[in-house]
């Protein structure tokens, strides 16, 4: 089964449920909403072919970690294929905006998103918990020195900051 | 010779010291809490039954004098913070972002040292702060590289573990895996063990893991 890879933050999907007693029969927090911000009616999503496949995961995560200010964990979501199908949500394929070409080709927009629709998405999304995942700052860390190392993160791409790059320009292979 | 004291009127003396607690009660119950701050020359008061030595009047007095002026620089260092938790109240925070908000946070912290650290931590445990700043605020406290204060950042964020937000107790368990200090492990075990959410009980098992991976690497 394929996915889709949001970045998001944890606590906003997963709340103590005496926190949530206010919620009426059907409905949902706002906060995961947060999450889901849209710029031209469209979501940023990154393809993985296989939820098994650490490698891609990982790779996914330094090079959209990398475009921050600094090493922080990551947190994401896995949205299947076949939800968003359901759901009628158009695909299509752009290039990503990250320091690493290879990820940059897995980008997908979802568009033509309804505010009604997006609140379906994250009706879909909230009770997959499983689906929910944290890469620590350790390890986002290490994967990104070791990106930059083997020459698939640019540290001059556009998307990279000053802080961050000032961080990450001892670990450039020497020519 | 007589003493300072002897020569003192006992009563003036008595009313300076009581006056000077109740000044500290008043103004800094928090620094009272917190023994690194109370004056270990206190207990040496007896109200029934008091003899004094110059030594522990000045040294009494020098207490108050620090006490006072800390219990100012706590006012005043919580009343900026007020401000600032206050201007980001409905503001959102990215992941590895800096935000003005963050900035301002370390400059706080830069200007008053640990009175900013207790100032900070009184005002999200209060709960009366948003909890995006109160997470957003602890991470800064946890990723300032100064060695000198790291007891007291250890102890803003063991103390914000039991914050009744899911979203302050994440952050403060990050914050002690950022500082990556193994002495913090009792603390996130019991963390993890009154933790009823359980996708935040999995991140905190995560810092767990990392901190015993960081006491068993070689010093």
């Amino acid at each position: 089964m394929s996915f889709y890879l949001r970045v998001i933050k944890l606590p906003r999907w997963s709340n103590e449920p005496q926190e949530l007693a206010w919620l009426k029969q059907g409905e949902i927090p706002s906060d995961p909403l947060a999450d889901l911000n849209t710029s031209k009616n469209s979501l940023s999503l990154y393809y993985v072919e296989d939820e098994s496949n650490h490698f891609i995961l990982k790779h996914i995560a330094a090079a959209l970690a990398a475009t921050r200010d600094s090493f922080d964990k990551l947190d994401f979501q896995l949205i299947d294929a076949q939800t968003l199908a359901r759901l009628e949500l158009p695909l299509y394929q752009t290039l990503g905006d990250t320091p690493d070409q290879h990820v940059n080709s897995l980008h997908y927009d979802l568009r033509e998103l309804s505010a009604q629709k997006l609140l379906k998405l994250a009706e879909e999304m909230l009770p997959q918990s499983a689906r929910r995942d944290r890469i620590s700052e350790r390890e986002i860390q290490a994967l990104i020195q070791a990106q930059v190392e083997s020459g698939r993160i640019d540290i001059e791409h556009k998307s990279v900051k000053p802080k961050m790059k000032k961080s990450l320009e001892h670990f450039i292979p020497r020519k | 010779m007589g003493t300072l004291v002897d020569k003192a009127p006992k009563k003036h003396i008595l009313e300076f010291l009581f006056q000077a607690q109740e000044d500290i009660e008043r103004g800094a119950k928090l620094l009272l809490d917190r023994p690194i701050w109370r004056a270990p020359n206190w207990t040496l008061m007896d109200k029934e039954n008091y003899s004094w030595k110059d030594s522990i009047v000045e040294s009494v007095k020098a207490d108050y004098s620090t006490l006072t002026l800390n219990a100012q620089l706590l006012e005043i260092a919580t009343q900026q913070a007020r401000q600032l938790f206050a201007s980001a109240r409905y503001e959102l925070f990215e992941d590895g972002m800096d935000s003005a908000f963050s900035n301002a946070v370390l400059s706080l912290i830069e200007k008053y040292g640990e009175i900013a650290l207790e100032a900070i931590s009184s005002l999200i445990m209060s709960q009366s702060v948003a909890t995006e700043a109160a997470g957003e605020a602890l991470k800064c406290v946890a990723h300032i590289r100064d060695r000198a204060t790291v007891e007291t950042r250890m102890r803003l964020l063991k103390h914000a573990l039991r914050h009744k937000s899911a979203l302050v107790r994440d952050s403060a368990a990050l914050g002690l895996a950022s500082i990556d200090d193994p002495r913090a492990m009792p603390d996130i075990q019991r963390a993890i063990a009154r933790e009823s959410v359980d996708e935040l009980r999995r991140a905190m098992v995560q810092v767990l893991e990392q901190l015993k991976e960081t006491a068993r690497e070689p010093m």
